[in-house]
């Protein structure tokens, strides 16, 4: 038998992944805005360095993605059963999304390899 | 008939006084270029901009030619009933899109590689200048002290540091020839550094809406070999020169008391006051009212008479001064080299 | 002759949806077709006098030197020409087009809140009329479009201009607002029976997407022009640096605000191309799917590209970086839709058409635009031609040829579906080569100014720098653009004199096609029923599909006829779920709109009696809104029968699942307003060496503390009436209601007497004034819950109308959903104003 997606998981997997690269956006933003004068040096945040927490933050949200977009994949393959009763845009849509910003956040490595924090 | 002539001579008199005017004027009203690779910062900013034009020009080329191919070859019209999105066109899709991400993954590294390289100079400037902006001009300042407006003196061939700050709006430090531009901020200290390669004498203007007269706020830089330069720093540190003929002693006197002094200050004297530029050595510089008009008498006479018609809005006022008047203060004035 | 799809000759369903009768009627229409029309019309004529500025700004830069003008009054055209091509035209248009078209394109019949259709427009003209009116004084503002602090601070610009500027935009802003707000849920809840979320037009994405983008951007403009107009009327010290205060921040907000700002006018302008290309290639696009990806993911990554306006202000290079990688990347959908439509046409057969002319425009320009923008955010090349005429050359490119380009293309292709007549097609060619070329003439030597030094938002420049001749080139350029404008006047001027034509002259696929041209009033008697993306293509008929829906629509094309029913249908599946009362014309919202207009107007003058008299008119103005005498009455029990036996409910009022949709949206205004609050607050502490100021003490901590225990226990016992059903429960749940009031309302008094602790005010710096404005925040949101509360209160005590039990059901649930915002507002403040300093 095969089981109907809940609402909210639809609604989930079409949002998630860009709602997290909005976060890790912003996240990264504040910690550089936060730890860095315009003159290049660097205070760093709860003893942390600010490339060190830039590092692991995107890496904790590259994961989140990768996730997110997998669990879309997932949904969509799910949807796509029971169609034409549900509609499987939804989490096709969330799955290309998925893959699109989760390589946006993995972008973001390149920046920090290059120019190092502050 | 001879008044003819004189009238020939007269045309020819003034044709001649404004050929001479723009030869010396021509420095500082010249044509500017952001690719003309005269300093450092403007030469890397220039090789990144040919980088983008040409990628970008590609793209361009790449594109309206599919899109032309497209729009002329034969196409088909879509058969009645169910729809079904066509998958034979789909590689353009692919391939172009995965082109774009190339392209732009590379335009990204570029960016971030150029940052770097142009973070600081190789070489920590000997020299860091303050320029503080002002509605609508830039005071110049050496050492926490006024030493010029609208107008620094530059060494070529090395970087030179700014500190740029603002104490009223926000305005913005651009010198198209040598590097890009950096806000006037209050509150916000920001510092810039750049270089001009060779010696020469460089426009620029204010780059942020200012106010009223955010038009009319420019400056000259002059890049000179490093012993001019320090002539002209120690030149501009100094006092300025006591007022040597008569008629420039009765100016200096119809400057203190017209209240000139109370906006403007002239080392050495009593004038100490901050609102306007300070005319230490007005006469030594090439312009007047912010790199709007060339500095000459008849010039600075208009400007002290009128200065609300040939800049509007600005805040010196239009002085009422007598014809004789005037001319003893312009003689003071010009005294200040 | 049969009449076209979805037209009735029932005379009192033609009636009921007439638009009011008499000679004031206008005042009091509220549907989406006759408001719809005001919005284009009023938007088109803002074009026009931000066309004429721009003339006018031409002429000034023709010659260097030129003293055709004074600086002041420059500026005052340059401000207000950028203001009102972004605040009173682009998305006022395209907000406009929208309500017009969306019902029909959605195969439904209206907007969910025709009386808001209304205040909308009135908000929007009275917004834009307030802001012009300071011509009449000669104090048009004078800070440019962007307002930069401190120029347009207290200190240095005095004067009253950038009043009429921050109060027009806050209204014309509001309308923004609501408008997004009913499209979204206009395009989520109600259209055509079998229009699930794939089959939308791509249009609607668009419109959708740059809805829900104005919700979160507007906010933020909103909040940094409340926090300017503080400044300048109450002292308040947000951007006074010698105050703790930060110029940046206003540029911060602004930004954040302002680059969505460009995308959600360039999406709908995108969502146009997207309509159009298929039907002038007789293809469908080559991806959906990849289209609304483009859409969604463009709309996304807009909020993360604000500072790259900001790359000269000096930050950090790493900060700088983030933001570079974002305006890059942006890129990638930009290009995967271009390349979706470049496959298309690949595909399909090309019918010259001016509507595709227009769109063929759109592609190069907008191409040379988007190719600019890239290298924009390149931060280096941008350090040099930022604030140049290079940025104004691109951002024209974007939204001239991105934007006005498309939306000229709509406007030919659409016209049938706004006054039914199409207009002339060799009148469009002239029309189409003059804009194009005067566009391509006015705009590309801007690029070659810029790099000769030509900074932005001069009135003048010298002699002999080498300027000249593109600036004349360009003023030739821009007339012979405005030409053709004026070609497009006369050829719709020209085009109202034809006869009406076919519902589908184009040939077009989607459902607003079917009806007449013009659509009447009501779109559909009987709504179709779709079955694929390209319903009219794909189908022979609209009204056939499995017989239960067939039954539904059918049954709905005969009942009710007396009142307006409006369909909500499921957002997923697209079902017809609940039929309800669309309200009736009403002067309130006109009433409600020139109240705000007289209070804001008012506040210009510094006369706060009016002003507060204003606010009392908007305030009994929504009261006799909000409680309409006539409701429907036509009853039929055998019909409601049948409705209930489709799974279909009947409403005499609102629709439950709009109502929910609208607190849902109302709460995330809430979280965003908060969220620009909080990060106010962070980004002043960053900037200031010692946070809080030391003179500043906080006060009344315990009382502070206790205020957050009563909320969280009034939440608790909130929270438990979820486990209480409407018809065992209604004492439980009228007890808890009532005790969780009481305890907010002690917690209110509570956090006040703590505040009246407090040892500075909210001129002494900075953090006072962030401090003061984050509690009253709080106390907002504790007021708003205490009024849902309230409600549900009364509902529950005195509704027992079983017909209406689901409204009282939503109200209970509204209200508890209202205090888990408030909760979450409370602790969130708690936590930044009273813990937070002692973290850092």
């Amino acid at each position: 038998m095969t089981v109907v997606p809940a609402r909210t998981l639809l609604w989930i997997s079409f949002i998630s992944t860009p709602l997290l690269w909005l976060l890790h956006f912003l996240l990264a933003y504040l910690i550089t805005e936060g730890s860095c004068s315009a003159a290049g040096e660097n205070t760093g945040i709860f003893g942390a360095s600010s490339l060190t927490l830039l590092y692991l933050l995107t890496f904790v949200f590259v994961l989140a993605s990768v996730f997110f977009t997998f669990l879309a994949f997932r949904t969509s393959k799910q949807a796509q059963k029971t169609a034409p009763s549900y509609d499987d845009f939804l989490p096709k849509l969330g799955f290309t999304c998925g893959l699109l910003f989760s390589f946006v956040v993995l972008l973001e490595f390149i920046p920090l390899a290059i120019l190092g924090a502050c | 008939m001879a008044t003819i002539m004189m009238r020939v001579r007269q045309i020819a008199g003034i044709a001649l006084y404004l050929g001479l005017a723009n030869a010396q004027e021509a420095s500082w009203r010249s044509p500017v270029n952001v690719l003309s690779r005269k300093g450092l910062v403007a030469d890397q900013i220039s090789t990144i901009w040919w980088f983008l034009f040409s990628t970008a020009s590609l793209v361009f080329l790449v594109v309206i030619t599919l899109l032309l191919i497209a729009l002329f070859k034969k196409g088909q019209a879509v058969p009645k009933g169910p729809v079904q999105e066509n998958s034979s066109v789909r590689p353009i899709l692919y391939l172009g899109t995965g082109l774009t991400i190339i392209v732009l993954l590379i335009t990204a590294v570029y960016t971030f590689i150029s940052m770097r390289t142009l973070a600081a100079p190789s070489q920590k400037p000997a020299l860091t200048f303050e320029i503080v902006g002002k509605q609508w001009w830039w005071d110049v300042r050496y050492e926490g002290e006024s030493i010029s407006a609208n107008e620094l003196h530059i060494p070529s061939g090395e970087p030179v540091h700014f500190s740029l700050h603002s104490d009223n709006v926000i305005h913005s430090f651009w010198l198209p020839d040598l590097a890009g531009k950096r806000d006037l901020i209050p509150g916000h200290p920001n510092s810039l550094w750049l270089q001009a390669d060779e010696p020469g004498t460089y426009r620029g203007s204010c780059a942020e809406f200012c106010g009223v007269q955010h038009g009319k706020m420019n400056f000259t830089v002059i890049a000179e070999p490093r012993a001019a330069f320090e002539t002209w720093l120690e030149h501009a540190r100094a006092e300025a020169n006591a007022a040597v003929s008569e008629e420039a002693r009765v100016g200096q006197a119809i400057f203190m008391q017209q209240g000139c002094a109370g906006c403007h200050s002239i080392r050495g004297t009593a004038a100490q006051g901050e609102i306007g530029p300070e005319l230490t050595h007005l006469s030594s510089r090439l312009t007047l009212a912010a790199a709007n008009i060339p500095n000459t008498t008849g010039h600075l006479a208009a400007w002290i008479v009128d200065s609300q018609s040939i800049k509007p809005g600005n805040r010196m006022p239009s002085q009422k001064l007598s014809g004789e008047d005037l001319q003893f203060l312009l003689s003071y004035l010009m005294e200040l080299n | 002759m049969s009449l076209p799809y979805g037209s009735s000759n029932d005379d009192t369903f033609i009636e009921t949806w007439k638009s009011a009768a008499g000679p004031f009627a206008w005042l009091r229409a509220v549907n989406n077709s006759p408001i719809g029309k005001r919005f284009l019309v009023t938007g088109f004529a803002f074009f026009l006098i931000g066309g004429i500025q721009a003339l006018f700004m031409r002429l000034q830069l023709a010659k260097p030197e030129n003293n055709l003008m004074s600086p002041e009054l420059y500026n005052q055209l340059m401000s207000m020409h950028g203001s009102t091509m972004l605040f009173l035209f682009v998305v006022p248009i395209l907000e406009g087009l929208a309500t017009l078209l969306a019902p029909s394109m959605l195969g439904t019949r209206d907007l969910p809140f025709p009386r808001l259709t209304a205040f909308a427009y009135w908000a929007y003209l009275f917004g834009g009329v307030l802001m012009y009116s300071s011509f009449l004084l000669g104090v048009a503002p004078n800070g440019g479009w962007f307002a930069y602090v401190p120029l347009t601070g207290p200190e240095f610009s005095p004067g009253i201009n950038m009043d009429f500027w921050l109060l027009g935009l806050e209204l014309a802003e509001a309308s923004g607002i609501i408008s997004a707000f009913e499209l979204i849920i206009a395009v989520l809840a109600m259209r055509a029976p079998g229009m699930t979320l794939g089959r939308i037009p791509v249009f609607l994405w668009a419109m959708l997407v740059a809805s829900s983008m104005i919700l979160f951007a507007f906010m933020t403009v909103l909040i940094a022009s409340l926090y300017l107009e503080l400044d300048r009327k109450l002292g308040t010290a947000f951007f006074s640096p010698e105050l703790g205060g930060s110029t940046l921040l206003w540029q911060h907000l602004f930004w954040f605000f302002g680059h969505p700002e460009v995308y959600i006018q360039f999406l709908p302008a995108a969502g146009i191309v997207s309509m159009i290309i298929p039907v002038f290639c007789r293809q469908p696009l080559v991806s959906y799917t990849a289209v609304v990806l483009a859409l969604v993911s463009t709309g996304v990554m807009s909020f993360g590209l604000w500072a790259h306006h900001m790359f000269t202000t000096g930050m950090p290079d790493i900060t700088a970086s983030f933001f570079s990688t974002m305006s890059i990347v942006v890129a990638i959908p930009t290009g995967l839709q271009f390349f979706v439509w470049i496959a298309t046409i690949w595909r399909g057969k090309v019918i010259w058409k001016t509507p595709m002319l227009f769109v063929m425009g759109f592609m190069v320009n907008f191409l040379i635009g988007g190719l600019t923008g890239v290298m924009l955010g390149v931060a280096p090349f941008d350090w040099q031609v930022h604030d140049s005429y290079f940025v104004v050359a691109h951002f024209h490119y974007v939204l001239i040829g991105g934007v006005v380009f498309p939306l000229i293309a709509g406007f030919y292709y659409w016209m049938p579906k706004i006054t039914g007549k199409l207009m002339g097609e060799r009148l469009g060619r002239w029309n189409f080569w003059l804009m194009f070329v005067g566009f391509n003439v006015a705009f590309f030597p801007m690029h070659l100014a810029g790099f000769r030094g030509m900074p932005r938002r001069v009135y003048t420049y010298i002699e002999g720098i080498g300027l000249a001749n593109y600036n004349l080139i360009s003023t030739l350029g821009a007339f012979i653009f405005a030409t053709g404008i004026l070609v497009f006047v006369l050829n719709f001027l020209a085009s109202l004199r034809q006869p009406n034509t076919d519902p589908n002259p184009w040939g077009a696929y989607s459902l607003e096609w079917a009806t007449s041209s013009p659509p009447p009033p009501y779109a559909f008697l009987t709504l179709p029923i779709v079955k694929g993306r390209y319903p009219l293509w794909e189908q022979e008929q609209l009204d056939k599909g499995d017989e239960e829906t067939v039954d539904m629509v059918k049954t709905l094309a005969s009942w009710p006829l007396s009142w307006q029913a409006g369909v909500v249908t499921d957002v997923f599946t697209g079902r017809l779920r609940e039929v309800f009362w669309l309200a009736n014309p009403s002067y309130m919202p006109i009433t409600l709109a020139t109240g705000l207009a007289i209070s804001l107007g008012a506040m210009i003058f510094d006369s706060y009696w009016l002003s507060a008299l204003g606010l009392v008119i908007a305030l009994i103005a929504y009261l006799v809104w909000m409680n309409p005498r006539q409701r429907p009455t036509e009853n039929d029990k055998t019909i409601e029968e049948k409705f209930k036996r489709f799974g279909v409910a009947v409403y005499r009022y609102s629709s439950p699942t709009i109502a929910r949709w609208s607190l849902f949206l109302t709460m995330g205004i809430a979280l965003t307003t908060l969220g620009t609050f909080l990060f106010t607050y962070f980004f002043l502490s960053t900037n200031t060496p010692v946070w809080p100021p030391e003179s500043a003490k906080l006060g009344g901590w315990t009382a502070a503390v206790l205020a957050q225990l009563f909320t969280v226990s009034g939440l608790v016992i909130v929270a438990w009436t979820q486990r209480y059903s409407m018809a065992g429960g209604r004492t439980k749940l009228i007890r808890h209601f009532a005790i969780a009031s009481v305890l907010d309302f002690v917690a209110g008094g509570l956090q006040i007497w703590a505040y009246s602790q407090l040892s500075f005010s909210w001129t002494s710096h900075a953090y006072g004034s962030i401090f003061y404005l984050l509690a009253a925040f709080q106390l907002f949101m504790l007021i708003t819950a205490l009024v849902m509360a309230s409600i549900a209160l009364f509902r529950l005590n005195f509704n027992h109308d079983p017909a209406e039990q689901e409204r009282v059901q939503v109200t209970v649930e509204n209200a508890r959903r209202s205090n888990y915002v408030m909760l979450a507002c409370w602790l969130a403040i708690f936590f930044t104003l009273y813990l937070s300093p002692h973290l850092m």
